[in-house]
C-alpha cells in the first residue's frame, strides 16, 4: 500500500510501527484452525476416553478431523512470515525462554499423540481392506497397515487400549496447544486488549466451542449430501455440550470486557473507542449479538423444550453455522482489534484484508477448505463412520 | 518378544501388551527411527558455534562485522559532486545524508573508482511527493517545530493549481529553503510556544489564557510593532516562522533566520506553469525582473526584500526595545 493511502486510514496518534497492521487475517485463521484441532479432539475423546457412547458414530471422525485440521494449523503462520524456511529453526535450535518454541514442542508432541492415535483407531478398516482389496490397492493398505494383518479380539482390545491411552495424553496436550495461543496474545502486556490471564482460558474455550461447531456442521452436511437420516443421538449429545461450552466461553468474553470497562483504567478510555467504533460491526453486533444471543437462545430452546426432529435440527444446525462465525470474528476481534490501536491511547489505524495478495481473503478461505477436502479423501481410503452407525452403512453400500 | 518388553498400559496381563503385536512394534520403531532421524538432522542443521556465548550462533556478529557498509556517507559524494555539497551544507537539510535521498551508492562509487562511467550506476533522483512526505507530511506524532505540511493547504495557501507538482519544483532539495547564511551561524532566539502548538481549537490564540495557566510568549509580545504593522501588509496570511525560519537547537533556544535570499522569495513568486497567476504576482524570472526595474548597477544587486519589504510585508523594523538588527545579521 502507498503510504499516502496509510495515511488516510489512521486517526489520532499513531506511533509509526503503528500505521500498518502486521498480524494480517492469517494470523486469525491460525488460531481459529488450532482451535478446531482442539475442539475435534477433545469431542473424541468424549467417546474414547470417557465412554460417552452416544458419540460413537462421530468420535473418530473428530479424530481425522482434528489431525487434518493440525496439519494445516501452521500453514497461515508460513505464509505469513517473509522467509518462512526461518520458523523451522525455532524447531532446530528452540529457546527455553521463548513462547513461540514452546508452540513447536507442543504441536510436535501432540502430532505424535494423534498420529498414533489416528493410525490405531484407524488399523482394523485398514486390514480389513487389505483383506478385501487385490494388486496394487492391497499394497497400498498392507503398507498402511505395516505388513501385519493380524485383526483378532486381542488386536481389537490392544487397539482401544493403545487409543486409550493417548486420548488421555491428548487432552492436557491440546489444551496445551491451543491454550498457549492465548498465552501468546495475553501475555503482551503492552496491549491491555490482549493483556489478561483470561485470554488463553477464552481461547481453550472458543476452541472446543468451533470444534463441536466444525462437527455438527460437517455431520448434518455429510448426512444431507449422502441423503441419510441424520443420527439424533449424535446431534442431540453434541448440541448439549456445545450449549454448554458456549455459555461459559460467552459469559468469560463479556466478563472480561466488563471487568476492564468496571475498572475504569486509563486503557479502557481506548478498549470503549475500539469497542464503539473500530469493532462494532465485529464484536457487538456479530461476535455478541448475532453468532452469540442468537445461538443461545436457539440451543437452549433445542435443549429445553422439546422439538420435532426437523425444528431441532434447524436450530441446531443454524447453531452451528453461527457459533462458527461467532469464533471467526472473537479471533478477528482479538488479533486485528488489538492492532487497530495505537499503544499511545490517542489514535486509530484501520485494517482491510486483501484479496489476492499473499495474505488475503482467497488464500485464508484455500488453507480454511482444503482440510476439508483431505477429509473427504481419507473417508475414501478408511471409513471414518463406524459400519453400525448409518453413515457407515452408507459407506459399505456405496464402495465401488 | 521378551516380557521386559511389556508395558502394563491399562494393566490387561503381559500376554497384551503395548509391543505384543508386530504391527504395533512395526509403528513404534519407525516412531523411533523418525526421532533419531530428526536428532540426526537437527544434529547437521545447528551451526557449530551456536550456544557458545548465548541462544546464538557465536560467529554471527564477526561476519556482520566483517561486511563492508554499503552507505558511503557524504564526504565520499562530496568528492565529485561539490556544488551540490555546498549548498546542501549551508542549507537546512544538512544533517540529511545524500544517500537518504538518493539510495546507496556503492555502486556507483565502485564504478567511478573502477574508472568506469558511475552513469552505469545511476542514483536514484526522480523524487516524487511521497519521498519528501515521508518526512514532512503533517502528522499528530511529529515534532511541532519540525516542519511538516499539509499538501492541500499547503498548496491553497501558496496558489499551486496541480496537486500532482513536485516538491522539488519550488524546493531544491539541496537547498530547500534557499538559506543565505549557515544554520550555525543563524541568530540564537529563545524558543516560543505558540498556542496552537498544545491547542487544536480555531483561533486558541485570541482567547485569553485561563487563569493559572502558563505564561506563554508569542512573537507579538516582544515584537508587538512589527506583528502589528504585518498584520495589515500582504503577506498577513502567513506565520512569521514561515520567513523567519525557526530552528530548534535545544529544549529552550534555537536559532531564527533572517532570510534575504531571492531564491526564497522566489519559491512562490516564479511563474510556473501549475502556479495561479491570477492569485499571486508571479516572475519569468528574477533578472528578467531587474531587465525593467533596474536604473543602475546598485539596482542590479538588490534583492526583493530591499524594495518590497515596506510595502509588502513589514515596514516596522527592529528588534526588542528598539534593538536594530546589526548589519551582519541582516545578510
Amino acid at each position: 500500500m502507498m503510504e499516502h493511502e496509510i495515511m488516510n486510514q489512521i486517526t489520532g496518534f499513531v506511533f509509526p510501527n503503528e500505521i500498518h497492521v502486521h498480524w494480517t487475517v492469517m494470523i486469525v485463521m491460525y488460531p481459529y484452525i488450532t482451535g478446531l484441532v482442539a475442539g475435534a479432539f477433545i469431542v473424541s475423546s468424549l467417546y474414547h476416553l470417557f465412554g460417552k457412547e452416544s458419540l460413537k458414530p462421530i468420535a473418530r471422525f473428530a479424530l481425522v478431523s482434528s489431525l487434518v485440521f493440525l496439519v494445516f494449523a501452521p500453514m497461515p503462520l508460513l505464509l505469513h512470515l517473509g522467509i518462512p524456511e526461518r520458523a523451522f529453526n525455532i524447531m532446530i535450535t528452540p529457546s527455553g525462554t521463548s513462547a513461540m518454541a514452546g508452540f513447536g514442542i507442543v504441536y510436535l508432541t501432540y502430532m505424535i499423540i494423534v498420529v498414533i492415535e489416528v493410525w490405531f483407531s484407524l488399523r482394523a478398516d485398514i486390514v480389513k481392506r487389505a483383506l478385501e482389496s487385490k494388486g496394487v490397492k492391497r499394497f497400498f493398505y498392507r503398507a498402511l497397515a505395516l505388513f501385519d494383518l493380524s485383526l483378532d479380539d486381542r488386536t481389537n482390545a490392544l487397539d482401544h487400549k493403545v487409543v486409550k491411552f493417548f486420548a488421555a495424553l491428548g487432552i492436557p496436550v491440546a489444551c496445551f496447544l491451543h491454550g498457549y495461543v492465548g498465552f501468546l496474545f495475553g501475555s503482551i502486556k503492552a496491549n491491555p486488549w490482549w493483556s489478561t490471564p483470561l485470554m488463553f482460558i477464552i481461547f481453550l474455550l472458543s476452541a472446543i466451542v468451533s470444534g463441536i461447531a466444525v462437527l455438527i456442521f460437517l455431520f448434518f452436511v455429510i448426512s444431507w449430501v449422502r441423503r441419510v437420516t441424520v443420527d439424533r443421538d449424535v446431534i442431540k449429545t453434541l448440541a448439549g455440550f456445545l450449549w454448554g461450552f458456549m455459555i461459559i466461553d460467552v459469559t468469560l468474553e463479556i466478563m472480561e470486557v466488563l471487568s476492564v470497562a468496571y475498572e475504569q483504567t486509563e486503557a479502557w478510555q481506548t478498549i470503549e473507542i475500539l469497542i464503539r467504533d473500530k469493532l462494532f460491526v465485529t464484536y457487538v453486533v456479530i461476535q455478541l449479538l448475532l453468532c452469540s444471543l442468537v445461538p443461545f437462545l436457539f440451543l437452549g430452546v433445542n435443549s429445553v423444550l422439546r422439538l420435532r426432529a426437523k425444528m431441532s435440527n434447524f436450530l441446531v444446525f443454524s447453531s452451528s453455522v453461527l457459533l462458527l462465525i461467532q469464533v471467526l470474528a472473537m479471533r478477528w476481534n482479538v488479533v486485528i482489534g488489538g492492532q487497530l490501536m495505537s499503544k499511545s491511547f490517542r489514535g486509530y489505524t484501520s485494517y482491510t484484508p486483501g484479496i489476492w495478495e499473499k495474505e488475503g481473503l482467497i488464500l485464508a478461505f484455500v488453507i480454511f477448505t482444503v482440510p476439508f477436502l483431505l477429509l473427504r479423501m481419507v473417508d475414501g481410503i478408511v471409513p471414518l463412520f463406524p459400519p453400525d452407525s448409518a453413515l457407515g452403512r452408507w459407506t459399505l453400500e456405496h464402495r465401488t | 518378544m521378551s516380557p521386559e518388553n511389556n508395558s502394563d498400559v491399562g494393566g490387561k496381563g503381559p500376554r497384551n501388551g503395548i509391543f505384543s503385536q508386530a504391527y504395533s512394534r512395526r509403528l513404534f520403531f519407525i516412531l523411533a527411527v523418525l526421532v533419531v532421524a530428526g536428532l540426526s538432522v537437527r544434529w547437521a542443521l545447528v551451526p557449530k558455534s551456536f550456544g557458545e556465548k548465548g541462544h546464538y550462533r557465536a560467529l554471527a556478529p564477526l561476519e556482520e562485522m566483517a561486511r563492508k557498509p554499503l552507505l558511503q556517507g557524504k564526504k565520499v559524494c562530496a568528492k565529485c559532486h561539490a556544488d551540490e555539497f555546498t549548498r546542501h551544507e549551508k542549507d537546512i537539510h544538512v544533517h540529511v545524508q545524500c544517500e537518504d535521498c538518493h539510495g546507496d551508492g556503492s555502486a556507483h562509487v565502485k564504478a567511478r573508482e573502477a574508472g568506469l562511467d558511475p552513469e552505469q550506476a545511476p542514483m536514484f533522483r526522480e523524487l516524487q511527493q511521497a519521498n519528501c512526505l515521508a518526512c514532512h507530511r503533517r502528522l499528530a506524532a511529529r515534532p511541532k517545530l519540525f516542519p511538516t505540511i499539509d499538501v492541500k493547504e499547503h498548496f491553497r495557501k501558496v496558489r499551486v493549481k496541480d496537486p500532482a507538482t513536485r516538491c522539488q519544483e519550488c524546493h531544491n532539495p539541496h537547498e530547500p529553503l534557499a538559506l543565505d547564511q549557515r544554520v550555525s551561524k543563524a541568530r540564537i532566539h529563545p524558543l516560543i510556544h505558540p498556542c496552537k502548538d498544545c491547542h487544536h481549537e480555531k483561533d486558541i490564540a485570541k482567547k485569553p489564557l485561563p487563569e493559572g495557566h502558563v505564561v506563554t510568549f508569542t512573537c507579538k509580545d516582544c515584537h508587538a510593532d512589527i506583528v502589528a504593522d504585518f498584520s495589515k501588509k500582504p503577506h498577513a496570511q502567513f506565520d512569521c516562522r514561515t520567513c523567519h525560519l525557526f530552528h530548534k537547537d535545544s529544549e529552550f533556544s534555537g536559532r531564527i533566520f533572517k532570510n534575504g535570499n531571492p531564491k526564497f522569495c522566489l519559491m512562490c513568486h516564479l511563474d510556473r506553469p501549475f502556479k495561479d497567476g491570477d492569485r499571486i504576482p508571479l516572475l519569468e524570472s528574477f533578472d528578467a525582473h531587474l531587465d525593467d526595474v533596474a536604473e543602475d548597477d546598485g539596482d542590479r544587486a538588490k534583492r526583493c526584500v530591499d524594495c518590497h519589504l515596506d510595502e509588502m510585508i513589514h515596514s516596522v523594523k527592529g528588534g526588542i526595545g528598539g534593538m536594530v538588527s546589526t548589519p551582519e545579521e541582516s545578510e
